[in-house]
């Protein structure tokens, strides 16, 4: 990565009791999809929190657009677009309500992104968000981070608990957000446990595994690599159990 | 592959990636898309996906889909302007016989070095030629028929 990140972590370290998260070294330049994969209790959210400035880092330093916080925290939220796991304060607020009250804090607000990826799911615009199904909160959580327009956007597990349907729905507004000509480049960061997500919209995996990062790889040369893994060995079946003319033979 | 709930704009290209080609997934675009506009099945002019677009249909990543485009665009075959996307460039009648000429003269000193690999003379190369030529002309007259 050459050009200046969007988001760069030195050495950011975070604990809860037992659980330690860090010390993290991450550097996100503009222009990528970037998908942070790890289990639960990995640190993803922790992780998506300090980039929102919700929850403070114990030690190192993060710098968003070339600003840090607090002194800058204005200036780079309105460049941000978050999308909590489970956002507060939407309860009593329907979707068309949601949707005037965030565009006026953001001026690039895609009005048509935010109705096409309602539309998508049929959501009902005067319904509550306290009387919506999980999955349907989750979609619009999602929808209202990606319309903000803004030009980073950060979507903590986006499509946990949602059918496969709505799920592509969100995909393809990720995709969608991503080539809109009318703006340059822009980058989106998501938490997930689901390879599958990764595998269709990700350009870079970072694996976040009991609060460690094990790197920042192209998901197109990792694919290359598990490739050749699975070919080698099946999955679960080491060669000394399995006579070895049968293990050649399915080699290809 | 990508779902199309909504319309995308762009233009497609008909591409594919295969898993069993050994070759990565940049090259594969790239001869691809090499080979159409070679044979005049993409015209100069015509415009592309975006990176992003093709890298959706395709289920890879923007890196793959950008270095396809980058050498293609450094061997001259398309052109990238800030704002108007990607198009096929214009390419010189003889810059088009070159690489056609290339292409043929490589798949030659291939079947030469094979030739002499397993030992054949000058000689007995041309006459595999000349019957090579005669099989394709005798072929041809028999599919008029």
């Amino acid at each position: 990565m050459t050009q200046r990140p969007v988001i760069s972590l030195r050495d950011v370290r975070k604990s809860y009791g037992a659980f330690e998260l860090g010390p993290i070294n991450l550097e996100i330049e503009p222009g990528y999809i970037v998908a942070i994969v790890g289990p639960r209790g990995a640190g993803k959210s922790t992780l998506m929190g300090m980039l929102m400035n919700l929850i403070r880092p114990a030690s190192g330093e993060i710098t968003l657009f070339g600003g840090v916080y607090p002194e800058d925290e204005v200036a780079i939220k309105q460049r941000i677009g978050y999308a909590p796991e489970r956002p507060s304060g939407y309860d009593d607020l329907s979707p068309r309500v949601l949707g005037k009250f965030v565009s006026r804090f953001y001026p690039g607000w895609d009005q048509r992104l935010y109705e096409d990826l309602l539309a998508g799911v049929a959501m009902e615009p005067d319904e509550k968000f306290g009387e919506l199904s999980a999955g349907t909160q989750r979609h619009l959580t999602s929808a209202l981070a990606l319309a903000t327009g803004p030009e980073l956007v950060l979507l903590d597990e986006p499509t946990a608990g949602l059918d496969s349907f709505a799920r592509r729905q969100i995909q393809g507004g990720i995709s969608r957000f991503m080539d809109d000509e009318r703006y340059g480049d822009r980058t989106v960061v998501f938490a997930t446990r689901v390879m599958d997500e990764v595998r269709r919209v990700a350009d870079y995996v970072a694996f976040l595994v009991d609060g460690r990062l094990l790197g920042l790889f192209e998901k197109d040369a990792l694919l290359d690599g598990w490739k050749v893994f699975w070919l080698d060995r099946e999955p679960g079946v080491t060669f000394p159990e399995r006579s070895s003319s049968k293990a050649t033979t399915r080699r290809v | 592959m990508s779902e199309k709930w909504y319309p995308r704009r762009g233009p497609r290209v008909p591409i594919s990636l295969s898993m069993e080609d050994p070759q990565p997934m940049y090259r594969q675009i790239e001869s691809q898309l090499r080979d159409f506009i070679l044979a005049g099945q993409l015209k100069p002019g015509t415009k592309l996906p975006t990176i992003r677009a093709l890298a959706d249909d395709l289920s890879c990543s923007v890196i793959t889909t950008k270095r396809a485009y980058q050498d293609l665009e450094n061997e001259g075959l398309i052109l990238t302007r800030q704002g108007r996307g990607t198009v096929v460039a214009q390419i010189p009648e003889e810059k088009m016989d070159a690489r056609r000429r290339e292409a043929v003269e490589a798949a030659f000193s291939e079947a030469v070095s094979i030739g002499r690999r397993a030992g054949f003379t000058e000689e007995e190369l041309r006459e595999v030629l000349n019957q090579a030529l005669q099989r394709d002309h005798t072929d041809v007259s028999g599919g008029i028929s």
